[in-house]
């Protein structure tokens, strides 16, 4: 007779309620990005709303799970479906080390922290700058090929625009900003969720 | 419309194996985010066309076959003129290119594969448990979110927070809309979960395969090509 664990990643319980909240990460996050059709501006205004909307949901998802690795299978299977979709491969494995990342910040706060889950979420938000790091590596393959008919003067001016300071920039922003939402979501939270019990 | 896309699929012509599918998505990809360049690049853009063509609408190819085109001269551009605008666009339509060459691979990948087809797939490849339920709840789920967010939108509109409410009160107005549907969600999800362990999710048993997945003469065409693409991959960047 097996016994089914409680509270691991690997109940079915814990599972559903991930892919549940995933999809609604997903939807939130295609729903940001539809924004971007309008104007490439509106793209970043996309991000900002999908941002805030996922903390909210990712916090319910904290509560409502509290098991190591929650953040790694659903960075695993968001991931997945970027690759899926046409992404840059890398994603996969960046999403899932970031989600590793994000649980055990988590978990040093019992799942409970405000703190510490805002920072988790922080973490795991990163993820959505690995789709463009093509762009940072590899457009100096572009650049060098033009730099060698027309000297490296374009080609430097260029690349400077793709390198360190603009990748840690938005890093820094977006890390900045996905901790402001992961607030803001556990304020609704509690004003919310646990009060009626859903959490 | 959305909901269409991700539970059935079209009327694919090309009946392959998801996995082998995947390995050339994931072949395509590494070369079109990657540096490499010239004819690869070229072939692989020809490659993914045909199987648009194979599979979509013809219309989808045509209006790929035209990006690819525009970008790919727009792209070349700055070999010929130099200055700053024309280096900057030749960069912006370098990576239209490639990223159009690698969405549209997804997309065909996305389209032409079943759901249920893709989670056999996964099992069949011994995928762990904890990836592939959460993947089938998440297609079997999307659907239901969408209605429910679709839902609250129109309730928040009967009551008047529309238009410039939206704007001029964001947060309050994403509160509004997430909490419902994260409360409807919540209840779905304990629902879901009752049902899946009563028709034996919580069994470590692994399910049997209904799906019809075997090795066809297809899947070993884009076996090769995948391996066609990574060799070629391989060696231009070594002679580079």
């Amino acid at each position: 007779m097996t016994t089914v664990a409680r509270n691991t990643i690997t109940s079915p319980r814990i599972l559903i309620n991930i892919g549940v909240f995933t999809a609604l990460y997903f939807l939130f996050m295609f729903a940001g990005g539809m924004l971007g059709i309008f104007h490439p501006a509106m793209m970043f205004v996309g991000g900002l709303i999908s941002g805030i909307l996922n903390g909210i949901v990712c916090m319910l998802m904290v509560a409502r799970t509290r098991v190591m690795g929650a953040f790694t299978v659903m960075g695993a299977v968001v991931a997945t479906l970027m690759v899926a979709t046409g992404h840059f491969w890398g994603t996969i494995l960046i999403a899932i080390a970031l989600g590793f990342a994000a649980d055990l910040i988590i978990r040093s706060g019992n799942y409970t922290r405000t703190m510490t889950n805002a920072l988790g979420y922080a973490v795991f938000s990163l993820w959505g700058i690995s789709p463009f790091l093509p762009l940072f590596f590899n457009s100096g393959a572009y650049l060098a090929d033009i730099g060698n008919q027309m000297g490296a003067e374009y080609a430097t001016t260029f690349e400077r625009i793709f390198t360190a300071p603009v990748v840690c920039g938005w890093v820094l922003l977006s890390a900045i900003l996905a901790f402001c939402s992961a607030l803001l979501g556990m304020r609704i939270l509690q004003r919310h969720f646990e009060r009626a019990g859903v959490a | 419309m959305t909901t269409n896309i991700l539970l059935t699929s079209t009327d694919s012509r090309i009946v392959a194996d998801p996995r082998s599918k995947f390995v050339l998505l994931l072949a395509v990809n590494a070369i079109a985010m990657g540096n490499s360049n010239g004819w690869l690049i070229a072939a692989t853009s020809v490659l993914v066309g045909c199987l648009l063509v194979a599979d979509l609408r013809p219309g989808t190819a045509l209006s790929y076959a035209a990006l690819v085109a525009a970008s790919a001269v727009i792209a070349e551009l700055p070999h010929h003129f130099v200055n700053g605008l024309v280096v900057g666009l030749g960069v912006i339509f370098h990576w239209i290119l490639r990223f159009t060459v690698s969405l549209a691979m997804g997309g065909w990948f996305i389209l032409s594969t079943r759901v249920g087809d893709l989670v056999a797939a996964m099992t069949a490849a011994r995928l762990p448990r904890t990836l592939i339920i959460p993947l089938a709840v998440l297609f079997r789920f999307l659907p239901m979110a969408i209605d429910e967010a679709r839902g609250v939108i129109e309730a928040m509109a009967l009551r008047g927070y529309r238009g410039s409410y939206l704007w001029r009160h964001p947060i309050t107005a994403m509160e509004k809309l997430v909490v419902p549907v994260l409360t409807a969600s919540a209840r779905t999800a304990d629902e879901l979960s009752a049902a899946a362990l009563i028709r034996g999710l919580g069994s470590t048993r692994r399910p049997t395969i209904v799906a019809d997945l075997h090795f066809r003469w297809i899947d070993a065409v884009f076996l090769t090509l995948a391996l066609g693409l990574a060799g070629a991959a391989m060696t231009q960047a070594v002679m580079r």
